[in-house]
């Protein structure tokens, strides 16, 4: 007798089970649907480090978002376009995430695309750039929010470097390729140097996709320079100094964060040690935030963040608490959010984003020593 | 008790209910065996495929990668012989395994590059992992990890080895695995050789190489935390993973079979079993439903027959019947029919001669009633028959007809208790005599009472004297309130009262002034509507 109502039990049970399973099978098809963001920037090439390392900054992040239950229950879909470096194909790209039901995209990532994302923005179509610091976007009221400090600050910051500790008989550099970025940056310094007692020697201007270093660095050697101020991709950055140090060792290097990459390290050699770079702000005292994203961003990817990967993530956070605050996920709900959160707390510091979608964040000078950027912080 | 209350159900109901039950209940038994047999079926040969696959690109891959390696050996030879990158040019044009090669002195510096690329020449990769990785090795040669080649802006994977005078650096065409992976036919899924950080070095969707993408499991692979076979998502679907270690790399083979491939034979499987079990079903169900109706009909047809037998009605055509079964049981009813009519018929036969002779001991005792009365005569026998006629124009039941043959003669046999001298009195009848000649409906009942059956008869003589104006005795009854029997019997009773020869009486009443009599009380003394009855009944008899 007992063992058949403990065979009764154990049935009820099986039966309780199996409809407890039907329901959570039933519940979890009305599972919420995933919230699609996008990535866009030139992935495919031999520019491609400053997007590699953003996508490995946001895709680690929005994998630790979707580990912790995702953005209020909602996993995050991740959708990485490339655009190939070309304004077309980027417009062309941005269609197709409407197409896909994509409404945030991260990037672009370079000043070059920069028109295409102010085409292309509207309360359809959010960008959240973590890299384009072109003057051209401040102080609009658009759909466009960035991560990244302007790139005039980068060009002001290096002239005060410049007259602390006299970086005379200069010859800037720059690659019109990413004109809207270093035009604006090389144009500023030159009418800063205009305004010091420090001398220009010259400008010279090139594309990265047609010109021969060989001779870009013939042309900066022509100035016979003491200095040279870089505003151009690493790979193009370390081949250049190799170049132009073989032949003048003592020659002084500088260059922009656009060049901060690993491909300098990887491609520079001995030559840029000691090379000066203007980069983000970083505080003196690492976050356990920062020291935790780079412990696994390493024991993921196989090698330590860079500055790029650590904007990309501010941006996605960004994105991402703008999404969990607002009242609806779309472009004009979630820009509001952003606006109306005002202060992130981005890995390295705290930085606001103001009613233009722009930010407060800084600049601080580098030296490469030992394969490594090293923070400036005393010439001051 | 569980008899009482066992719920009752019809057959064909029954039937239909339990077959239907069990016909699901065993459409989902074969169901489910379909599906663990096609699962396990399906899961066996899917891994015996995907083990060969990954093997025949593992065998493939470590092929390939032979190729270049080669290559770099056959450059060192040289190298290491006359230092002749010249002579080594047509070599390395023969092939296009690597995309270039670097020779890298100690220090870093490169010093020739093949095919010749001045502005290379003079680099220093002293910071680079290139150098690092083959400086610090003791191993013959270095597979590098996954970069983008600056010189051909491709991606690509460098193989370093040491020679007497420095390194050379191969940068590998990927390609030729790519085109390996694109020659195996993968059903549903994806495949792709990552390299020891996770990079891919191939994958069937290639943008995934060209954007230097990690794979999301290669680290938890090396790191054992997923297992061979396991259920992973990846790109949005969910996929078995399978992996490989590629044999003297430390590159892995990865294939993410899509969960579908798996389940598409067993949907198919299942698809198949539901079409057979619907084209099946309505089959099954029309050929069950007649079936049932057949048993439902052979039911009925019994049924109707053993009311028949029940009614009486012992007659039974002959019936045919699908099944021996009821056909045998048919017989057998029949059978039974025949022998109940049988023994019915001899009950009858014996049971009319006992009642036959009951029938003349009561005559008999009438008979002696009357002999008591010496006005009467034959008088019981007279009333028994004007009853019986006046019966005739009613309708009565067989069973009626015997009560009021019974009563009509039995009606006066209370005047056995009525002393003869009153009976016979001549003169005016005192109060207690006539009290008492009313007492003889009262009395005769008594004497009746305990005879068994007879309830009609006893009716008719207690009641053979009530009045239709409810003015008669014992009762005082009125209209339809007095038996009707009892009424029969008191129109037949005084039309033979008035009409026979009475001593006491000068003359005797003619028929019609029995009727015109009869007429005159209708309504008052008897029943208006079986007093015409009565003398229309006795009009035709004449």
């Amino acid at each position: 007798m007992n063992s058949l109502l403990s065979m009764t039990r154990i049935i009820r049970q099986k039966f309780m089970f199996v409809i407890c399973v039907l329901l959570f099978v039933v519940l979890s098809g009305c599972a919420k649907e995933p919230i699609k963001i996008g990535f866009i920037g030139e992935i495919s090439s031999g520019n491609s480090q400053v997007a590699i390392d953003a996508r490995n900054g946001i895709e680690y992040y929005f994998n630790e978002v979707n580990e912790n239950g995702g953005i209020n229950g909602r996993q995050i879909e991740f959708i990485v376009k490339d655009n190939q470096g070309e304004h077309d194909t980027a417009l062309l790209m941005h269609e197709e995430f409407l197409e896909e039901d994509v409404h945030f995209v991260i990037g672009d990532l370079l000043s070059q695309m920069v028109d295409s994302i102010i085409e292309s923005n509207s309360d359809e179509l959010m960008f959240i750039t973590p890299t384009i610091s072109t003057d051209a976007i401040s102080g609009y009221d658009d759909f466009i929010i960035r991560t990244i400090p302007i790139s005039t600050r980068q060009a002001d910051i290096f002239c005060e470097y410049a007259e602390v500790t006299g970086i005379d008989d200069l010859v800037v550099v720059y690659d019109v390729m990413n004109a809207a970025y270093t035009e604006s940056i090389a144009k500023r310094v030159e009418l800063l140097y205009a305004e010091s007692e420090l001398t220009i020697k010259g400008m010279v201007p090139y594309d990265s996709r047609v010109d021969d270093l060989m001779e870009v660095v013939n042309k900066i050697e022509e100035y016979n320079p003491k200095n040279v101020f870089m505003i151009s991709v690493a790979i193009d950055t370390a081949i250049m100094v190799q170049m132009a140090k073989k032949n003048n060792p003592e020659l002084g290097i500088y260059s922009v964060a656009w060049a901060m990459t690993n491909d300098l390290i990887q491609n520079g050699g001995k030559y840029v040690d000691e090379a000066v770079f203007v980069g983000i702000y970083f505080p003196e005292v690492y976050s356990n935030e920062y020291n935790e994203f780079s412990e696994g961003f390493n024991n993921y990817y196989g090698s330590k963040p860079s500055f790029i990967s650590v904007l990309a993530y501010d941006a996605a956070t960004v994105l991402v608490k703008g999404l969990e605050n607002a009242e609806e996920t779309t472009p004009m709900a979630v820009k509001q959010s952003i606006i109306e959160i005002k202060q992130y707390k981005g890995l390295q510091e705290t930085f606001n984003i103001d009613k233009f979608g722009d930010n407060n964040k800084q600049y601080m000078m580098y030296i490469l020593e030992n394969n490594e950027f090293v923070p400036l912080r005393e010439w001051k | 008790m569980s008899r009482q209350i066992m719920k009752k159900q019809k057959l064909s109901t029954h039937l239909i209910v339990n077959i239907n039950v069990f016909v699901v209940v065993m459409v989902i038994v074969m169901a489910s065996l379909v599906y663990s047999f096609t699962k396990s079926n399906t899961e066996t040969i899917l891994e015996e495929k995907t083990f060969d696959i990954i093997e025949l690109l593992e065998q493939e891959a470590i092929h390939y990668i032979n190729h270049p390696i080669n290559e770099m050996q056959n450059i060192k030879e040289r190298l290491n012989s006359d230092n002749s990158i010249v002579n080594i040019k047509d070599i390395f044009y023969m092939y296009n395994y690597l995309y270039h090669v670097d020779v890298i002195n100690y220090e870093g510096e490169i010093i020739d590059t093949i095919p010749r690329i001045d502005s290379r020449i003079g680099m220093d990769l002293s910071n680079s992992d290139i150098y690092t990785d083959i400086r610090h090795t003791e191993d013959e040669f270095v597979i590098g990890h996954m970069l983008i080649d600056a010189y051909t802006d491709e991606p690509t994977m460098y193989i370093s080895m040491k020679y007497k005078e420095g390194y050379i650096v191969g940068y590998l065409n990927l390609i030729h695995f790519q085109q390996l992976l694109e020659s195996i036919n993968i059903h549903g899924g994806h495949m792709s050789i990552v390299d020891e950080l996770g990079t891919y070095i191939s994958h069937t969707d290639v943008e995934k190489v060209h954007q230097r993408t990690v794979d999301p499991f290669s680290k938890s692979i090396r790191d054992e935390k997923i297992l061979n076979n396991s259920v992973v998502e990846y790109l949005g679907k969910d996929v078995n993973l399978h992996f490989r270690n590629i044999e003297g790399t430390n590159w892995l083979i990865l294939f993410y079979q899509d969960v579908e491939v798996l389940n598409e034979p067993i949907e198919k499987a299942i698809l198949a079993n539901t079409i057979v079990f619907l084209l099946i079903l309505p089959l099954f169900i029309l050929m069950t439903l007649r079936v049932i109706r057949r048993i439902d009909r052979s039911l009925k047809q019994l049924d109707e027959t053993t009311e028949d037998i029940a009614e009486g009605n012992y007659e039974i055509k002959d019936k045919s019947f699908n099944y021996i079964e009821f056909d045998n049981l048919f017989n057998r009813v029949k059978f039974m029919s025949v022998e109940v009519s049988t023994r019915e018929e001899e009950i009858l036969s014996l049971n009319n001669e006992l009642e036959s002779n009951y029938y003349t001991t009561i005559v008999l005792l009438a008979k002696a009633i009357d002999a008591k009365d010496n006005y009467t005569g034959n008088h019981s026998v007279r009333v028994r028959d004007f009853a019986l006629l006046l019966a005739n124009e009613l309708n009565l039941s067989n069973h009626e007809l015997k009560e009021l043959k019974f009563g009509a003669t039995l009606h006066d046999i209370g005047k056995l208790g009525v002393p003869e001298y009153i009976l016979n009195k001549s003169g005016r009848l005192t109060d207690d005599e006539y009290v008492m000649i009313k007492e003889h409906s009262q009395t005769g009942y008594n004497i009746v009472e305990e005879l068994p059956g007879m309830n009609l008869a006893k009716q008719v003589i207690l009641h053979h004297h009530e009045r239709y104006d409810g003015h008669g005795y014992p009762y005082g009854l009125k209209g339809d309130e007095i038996p009707l029997l009892a009424r029969i019997v008191t129109i037949a009773d005084s039309f033979d009262a008035m009409t026979s020869e009475r001593l006491y009486r000068a003359k005797q009443m003619s028929e019609n002034e029995g009727f015109q009599e009869l007429r005159e009380n209708a309504g008052i003394q008897f029943d208006a509507e079986l007093v015409e009855l009565f003398i229309n009944g006795l009009k035709q008899c004449d």
